[in-house]
């Protein structure tokens, strides 16, 4: 895929020196490809945000230039030099890049001083005086923040936002040639982001280059001066300033110009499985200080649960398989009496299955085929505690035919199984215990097309046998294909629900940046 | 981001056949069988240790290292160490001579009050472990400090009573089990112990939620096993075979001395390891039994070549070393970010 | 380590128990500024109790004698300490045998050949930290698990103190009039004890005015934010193990000192006083939180308390419960800790 560069503005006659060059970058982990062909360039005194969906590849491909991951393909020039040492974090900061990564790095048993300093020495030399640091720290939070922050105090006392303002200055204090912010400002407050960009700003004019990923489009507009979108591991486009408005850039970043198979049940069918309510939310809160929601999960019911990552979709469907939440409560509705739902254990006992995200998570790496599947029924598959293993065996073909599972003998290990194949099991061994209400944690994640489709058929056909199946998906394809309703969370609250009617692929990605989601 | 892999590549023929091996190895303990079998014919050879006499004199004391290290096999599929097991085995045969030479107890009924004692310290040590997160090998370490401080308060450390002449038959390598088959006794029990626990680790539920618990403990919580009654079940047996291996080890000795457990703890970790289990799993008693085997063949070579306890010591650390470096490595630092 | 205890089972906590959850956070608050403060508190009252008893308490022999038999004790917690506070699963199992294998070395190899005098001090203390970097290595380079790479050091260490040094009476003991006796004994009108105690703690002060000891805090709080901010975590880590050994071998010395040989079938023993001290003295068994100071008053308290109960003619073997007792309540404290400070 090739970059287009549309619209750069006259003005600039003279281009400033480009810092970083990326060029035809690729990096898989394991199955996953997450960078497939992406190019990039940074010039000096710009900000040039990076924005895609989720699993487009922007965090792994600004992971590569950071020296946390080695690419697989591409070339990367740093400020003139062809193949810089990138191999680690530390080559990387040497080098002039220094990263705030998305994930709140902070040593929680050391001060903010500590932290906010943490790698700048050696290990026998002091690179910057003990009082200097002091001073640095204290302006470099005072100006982010807008208030002192102590610096002796523990990073665990800290608040989240606190926290991550501690790795913002702790990229500053670094003098950056290349700033690269993931998501850097997902827990911070308004007025401290403001700031935030108002230290970029000074940075930019200097000279330093900012790349910024973020997934609020106010925050595009108020300070990219380019914009590169990511799509599928490759970079679709890259605009300038003012040459694009939010509705193109979800269209880049969905590729609503592709052709996409709608096997979606009409309207009447949907409402037609639609039973009595199976689980039920009430005032629950995922984080606090956020709004409380109310949810009802419906038996014969498919329902979505998008969002960008991290952004409380997690937290709601541990809500409801009882793993707690900040407030409310959960409540499951069974043989007209209302169950609390308090614990795991407690919501297993009353029917509710959890298949988690990783696959890393559920399975159990080194066993067979057969013994991950039978794990949770093991009570049901023995008799006096001695396994009956035919049982197993007939309850694991059953699924096998019905999931079209491709394995060779049921006593291979797990990790002989494709992705899909494995997921298939996990989830597969969670049917055999029969629930009530199926809550499935982005269980398409890295599987091939055709296991895809054997798992969206299987789940219609739950619902169709008066199943409550809730899941969460990063896939906006899933959503629009299948659901009957998708809760869109943004900034761990329900930010909308979005009905099987109004369902598009532009009205989810609007509603996932916050837009008023007006679809094309 | 990081999956359980899925299907290998593509390979060529040599590296297809050196992976069925390595598959093969994982699920059968081929290097070690052949491994003990080179051994042995190298000492039957080179020591003249062919005679029946030896071959039983051998296997008695691979059954003491292997029984011994029953518990410690749950342990480490489980992903923890018993360092309780010297302690144990020496407060047993010390609380049972105790309760019958001083307190006139009949010796059924010390035995009952060693194993339960056995068992209730495990148990405890499991809810310790689980409950708070705590290495069982601190755990352990100092259940087994307080169990020996315990019981030294009553005998002042050691004990040179005699054991019921039934105790002393069942330890002989020379004697036959129930006077007719032509085995030691000892090793009779070890086959069927290995047998149930066989039995146990492949063929119950109860087996089955040890191995899922070491395999994958969150993955275990959800799939609704109780991992802390796991732990403290697989604890308290661990406590148990500690206090009937003591009763045992008495029976085999004249005197009990304070380092009589000693060598049993070694043994215990050496042959679960060299067995080839792993840490967490995979792994089963079959290859504990192997490792007890071979551990039991090179220690005669060794002594027969004239090597002391300390070079025992010496080649036990190495040998963990070496199988440790083979089979269980842990992740990368940059695959965690 | 991981027994999946913490993560599926715990619903929300109800807002009633805030306000003892307060004062747990305010008591939290101060040990995590001073981790040692519980065992210094420990210290004091015991040591309090002690001199009240004491018949003669202000005379130089009580104290040349609290110390010289305290050291090897205390020595060896501040030597486990290091790799501990590095996180990551951190442990050095194989202090005791090593203490007893360096001694072995002094006795054996040095002193019968002239070496017995200062020249002793670098070669035993250099051949601690190659030891204890051999181990660190072992951790680094082949990822085995710092529990299983030091276990099988420590076999091999029980080993070779068993073969160096079999039967003491072979040659196993030192002269009397050999200089090491002084650390057991007085240096003038020092103690010598205050030698042998001090260099760890003079060694960990000088870390301390280097960027190192930050950076080991750092890396044992949490390894991953300090490889991302471009710490040599590999290096920290390794460095930690080898002043572990070098921390043993001022033990071994002061092991020597006292009994002038090394006795190898007693070459275990001092592992669970140790882990039990460094848990007492507040040092996290989950790395970045903690310190030798703590370590050394850990193993204050538990030789006072037990000089004390020995003093009540308790008998000697309920010490060994009191150990393995106070190493349990030690652990189980700091686990509560952790496990208070995640909830917050």
């Amino acid at each position: 895929m090739t970059t287009t560069d549309a619209a750069v503005p006259a003005e600039a006659v003279e281009t400033p020196p480009v810092l970083v060059r990326m060029t035809a970058m690729a990096k898989a982990f394991g199955p996953t490809q997450a960078v497939r062909d992406a190019s990039f360039e940074l010039r000096s005194g710009e900000v040039h945000a990076l924005v895609g969906e989720n699993g487009s590849g922007k965090s792994t491909l600004v992971k590569l230039l950071s020296g946390v991951h080695a690419p697989d393909a591409g070339t990367i020039e740093l400020l003139g030099l062809e193949t810089p040492s990138l191999r680690t974090p530390r080559a990387a900061q040497d080098a002039g890049v220094v990263t705030v990564f998305q994930e709140v790095l902070v040593a929680e048993a050391r001060s903010v001083l500590d932290n906010v300093w943490l790698g700048v020495d050696t290990l026998v030399r002091q690179r910057v005086g003990r009082r200097e640091k002091r001073v640095r720290a204290r302006e470099a939070l005072a100006e982010l923040l807008g208030r002192p922050l102590d610096l002796d105090k523990a990073v665990e006392e800290l608040s989240l936002s606190e926290r991550q303002a501690c790795c913002i200055v702790r990229a500053l204090l670094r003098d950056p040639r290349i700033l690269i912010l993931d998501e850097a400002t997902s827990s911070l407050d308004v007025a401290t982001r403001d700031r935030l960009f108002g230290i970029v700003s000074r940075l930019t004019r200097s000279g330093v280059g900012a790349i910024f990923i973020t997934h609020r489009m106010d925050e595009i507009s108020e300070i990219g001066d380019r914009i590169t979108v990511m799509r599928s591991g490759e970079t679709v486009a890259t605009l300038a300033r003012g040459s694009w408005t939010p509705r193109e850039l979800v269209r880049l970043m969905t590729g609503s110009d592709q052709l996409t198979e709608r096997a979606r049940e009409d309207g009447g069918a949907v409402a037609e499985r639609r039973g009595d309510v199976a689980l039920s939310a009430r005032g629950l809160r995922l984080r606090a200080g956020r709004r409380p929601m109310d949810v009802e999960i419906h038996a014969g019911e498919l329902v979505g649960v998008a969002g960008l990552e991290g952004h409380g979709q997690d937290a709601f469907l541990d809500a409801l398989r009882g793993a707690g939440a900040v407030d409310g409560a959960i409540v499951r509705h069974v043989g007209g009496r209302d169950e609390p739902v308090g614990s795991p254990t407690r919501a297993a006992r009353l029917g509710v299955a959890y298949v988690p995200r990783e696959r890393r998570q559920t399975l159990f790496g080194w066993m067979s085929i057969r013994e991950n599947f039978g794990m949770p029924t093991l009570s049901a598959d023995s008799r006096r505690g001695w396994l009956r293993l035919r049982l197993t065996r007939r309850r694991l073909n059953e699924y096998v035919a019905r999931l079209g599972i491709v394995l060779g003998d049921p006593g291979d290990p797990i990790t002989t199984l494709s992705g899909g194949n494995q997921q298939k099991v996990a989830i597969s061994r969670w049917l055999a215990a029969d629930p009530r209400v199926l809550l499935l944690n982005d269980p398409t994640r890295g599987i091939d097309v055709g296991a895809k489709r054997d798992l969206y058929a299987l789940l219609t056909e739950l619902a169709q046998e008066g199943r409550a199946v809730v899941m969460l998906s990063s896939e906006l394809d899933e959503h629009v294909e299948l659901m009957d309703r998708v809760l869109v969370f943004r900034e761990h609250e329900l930010f909308r629900e979005l009905d099987h009617a109004s369902l598009s692929r532009e009205a989810l990605v609007s509603a996932f940046f916050g837009e008023d989601g007006e679809s094309g | 981001m990081s999956a359980i892999p899925g299907q290998p590549a593509a390979a060529t023929g040599a590296t297809r056949i050196w992976r069925r091996l390595v598959a093969l190895q994982a699920r059968f303990p081929i290097l070690q069988a052949v491994l003990l079998i080179a051994v042995y014919l190298y000492a039957a050879t080179s020591l003249s240790l062919s005679s029946w006499h030896s071959i039983r004199e051998i296997l008695t004391l691979a059954a003491l290292a292997g029984l011994a290290a029953t518990g410690q096999t749950l342990l480490i599929l489980m992903g923890g160490f018993d360092l309780s097991v010297s302690n144990f085995i020496l407060a047993s045969a010390l609380t049972v001579s105790v309760l019958r030479d001083q307190w006139g107890v009949s010796y059924e009924v010390a035995i009952l009050v060693a194993v339960v004692a056995g068992g209730l310290f495990g148990a405890l040590a499991g809810q310790i472990c689980h409950r708070f997160e705590i290495q069982p090998l601190i755990v352990t370490l100092a259940m087994g400090g307080i169990a020996i401080g315990l019981v030294q308060v009553e005998t002042g450390g050691t004990f040179a009573g005699s054991s019921p002449p039934w105790l002393i038959r069942l330890a002989s390598p020379q004697s036959d089990t129930f006077g007719v088959i032509g085995i030691p006794p000892l090793v009779s029990i070890w086959a069927v112990v290995a047998v149930l626990m066989a039995v146990f680790l492949h063929r119950t539920a109860a087996g089955r939620r040890v191995m899922a618990t070491g395999a994958n403990p969150r993955a275990a919580e959800y799939s609704l096993i109780r991992t802390r009654r796991v732990w403290t079940l697989a604890f308290a047996f661990s406590g148990v075979v500690s206090a009937l291996v003591g009763l045992l080890v008495a029976g085999s000795a004249a005197s009990v001395d304070s380092t009589v457990g000693d060598p049993y703890l070694f043994q215990s970790v050496v042959a679960v390891i060299v067995g080839g289990t792993v840490f967490g799993g995979p792994g089963d008693y079959s290859r504990t039994a192997l490792g007890a085997l071979f551990l039991t063949v090179v220690n005669f070579v060794l002594v027969g070549k004239g090597a002391t306890p300390g070079d025992q010591n010496m080649i036990y650390g190495v040998a963990i070393l070496v199988a440790v470096a083979l089979y269980g490595r842990e992740r990368r630092l940059r695959d965690r970010i | 380590m991981s027994t999946g205890a913490v993560a599926t089972e715990s619903p929300a906590r109800p807002a009633s128990s805030a306000r003892a959850g307060y004062a747990v956070t305010l008591g939290l608050r101060l040990l995590n500024r001073y981790s040692f403060a519980f065992a210094l508190l420990l210290t004091v009252a015991l040591l309090a109790t002690t001199i009240v008893r004491d018949p003669d308490p202000w005379s130089n022999g009580f104290w040349v004698g609290l110390l010289q038999n305290m050291a090897p004790m205390a020595l060896a917690a501040m030597a486990s300490t290091p790799a501990i506070i590095s996180g990551g699963g951190g442990f050095d199992l194989s202090i005791s045998p090593l203490m007893y294998f360096l001694a072995e070395v002094f006795i054996v190899w040095l002193a019968p050949h002239s070496l017995g005098g200062f020249a002793s001090v670098p070669i035993v203390l250099g051949l601690g930290a190659a030891i204890g970097a051999f181990n660190g290595l072992l951790i680094i380079l082949l990822r085995v698990p710092p529990v299983v790479a030091t276990l099988a050091v420590f076999f091999v260490l029980i080993g070779v103190d068993l073969r160096m040094l079999a039967n003491p009476n072979e040659g196993g003991y030192l002269s009397p009039s050999n200089w090491v006796v002084h650390l057991a004994d007085k240096v003038g009108p020092i103690p010598g004890g205050v030698f042998t105690l001090g260099f760890p703690l003079l060694v960990w002060f000088l870390l301390g005015l280097l960027p190192y000891r930050r950076t080991l805090y750092a890396v044992g709080s949490n390894d991953a934010t300090a490889f991302a901010s471009g710490v040599n975590v590999a290096l920290v880590r390794v460095v930690a193990y080898s002043l572990g050994g070098l921390f043993a071998g001022v033990a071994s010395l002061a092991l020597v000192a006292i009994s002038l040989s090394a006795n190898p079938s007693l070459s275990q023993s001092y592992t669970l006083l140790a882990i039990a001290a460094v848990a007492l003295g507040g040092t996290s068994l989950w790395g970045g939180r903690g310190g030798l100071f703590g370590s050394l008053l850990g193993a204050a308290s538990i030789y006072l308390l037990g000089n004390l109960l020995l003093t009540l003619q308790v008998d000697p073997s309920y010490l060994q419960v009191m150990y393995g007792g106070m190493l349990l309540v030690a652990v189980v404290l700091g686990g509560v800790a952790a496990r208070a400070r995640q909830a917050e």
